[in-house]
């Protein structure tokens, strides 16, 4: 009882001397605390924090690892949890400072309902988005990526097409062919509204039988991707931000400034 | 329903013995889902709140870890 006792008062005493400054108004708090914390990276990094930066207008989400649905993955996954991105879309979308929105994606998949989701999140934003596809942008990856008003993907970036299947216990009925199917409907229709592939050509890649070792579909690197009709260019992070930026451009006439 | 290139067994590894313990405070006027560490910190873990901005609050992003003082997170 002590020992806990003692132990919560110990951190109050040592944060004391921190918090009196408290009291005083901020703004001759922060250069010092700024300062201090550039001399802590110098030491313990090597190296001095990024210069304070004039608030940009564009902020960005990344899509990592996998898209985490309605059960909680076990931590060895890294995810992206739909509770999180759904939310901070609707203050983007609400929030006047911000002009456009960048999606950084290199997930392996995941949940088709909260990927669907987030990607429907995305393509009713009324702010210019533009998604960029990093090392992967595979299966449930693909709608999030043409979810955008104009996509990218790095040269070396791999998107794999494949079909949706069911885990656990399946009942060997028609039905169950017939579920599967109007589930792999969704996500077909949502990326061909949003890309330039046909529905047949998407189906096509995705029952392809000789391209997987493990697996039937199509694994498409960088400028496949194009040819196929799913991403609209090859590049990187400046191509990206440039092309949102002239979006933004575009979209708010007024505030455009040379 | 997954739709993942990673193999399932690789997915749910470990998902039998994964039980974190996770706590509600109140924070503003909203409620911060936190899973309490050592010292009167804890990591949030998820944000419930009416009022979008609360959501880009870099304070209270999930994953970071705040000091707890009295049931409330002392953000000063």
């Amino acid at each position: 009882m002590t020992s806990n006792h003692r132990r919560q008062r110990t951190p109050q005493t040592t944060r004391r001397p921190r918090t009196m400054p408290a009291t005083a108004p901020d703004i001759p708090v922060k250069p010092e605390a700024n300062h201090e914390n550039a001399l802590q990276n110098i030491e313990q990094l090597g190296q001095t924090t990024v210069p304070v930066q004039p608030e940009g207008n564009i902020h960005t989400i990344s899509i990592i690892g996998q898209i985490e649905g309605h059960l909680t993955l076990p931590p060895q996954n890294k995810t992206t949890k739909y509770e999180h991105i759904i939310p901070q879309l609707v203050a983007i979308e609400q929030n006047p400072k911000i002009q456009g929105l960048l999606i950084i994606l290199n997930t392996v998949g995941g949940d088709v309902e909260a990927g669907l989701a987030i990607a429907e999140m995305i393509d009713t934003l009324t702010k210019p988005t533009v998604s960029l596809v990093l090392g992967g942008g595979h299966s449930i990856g693909v709608p999030i990526a043409v979810s955008t008003d104009y996509s990218f993907i790095t040269e070396t970036a791999t998107m794999t097409i494949h079909p949706i299947r069911l885990s656990g216990l399946v009942i060997g009925v028609p039905q169950t062919y017939e579920y599967l199917d109007k589930m792999q409907d969704r996500v077909i229709k949502f990326v061909t509204n949003h890309s330039r592939i046909s529905s047949e050509k998407f189906r096509r890649l995705m029952f392809c039988t000789d391209q997987l070792a493990r697996d039937i579909g199509t694994v498409m690197v960088g400028k496949d991707a194009i040819e196929d009709g799913l991403i609209d260019e090859v590049g990187g992070l400046g191509a990206a931000i440039a092309k949102l930026q002239s979006l933004i451009d575009g979209h708010y006439p007024s505030e455009v400034i040379h | 329903m997954l739709w993942t290139v990673m193999p399932l067994e690789m997915v749910m590894e470990g998902s039998d013995s994964f039980a974190p313990t996770y706590t509600e405070i109140s924070w503003q006027e909203s409620t911060l889902v936190v899973e309490p560490l050592e010292m009167n910190t804890a990591r949030v873990v998820r944000i419930i709140s009416t009022n979008p901005e609360d959501y880009l609050n870099p304070q209270v992003q999930p994953g970071s870890i705040i000091q707890i003082r009295n049931n409330q997170p002392d953000l000063s």
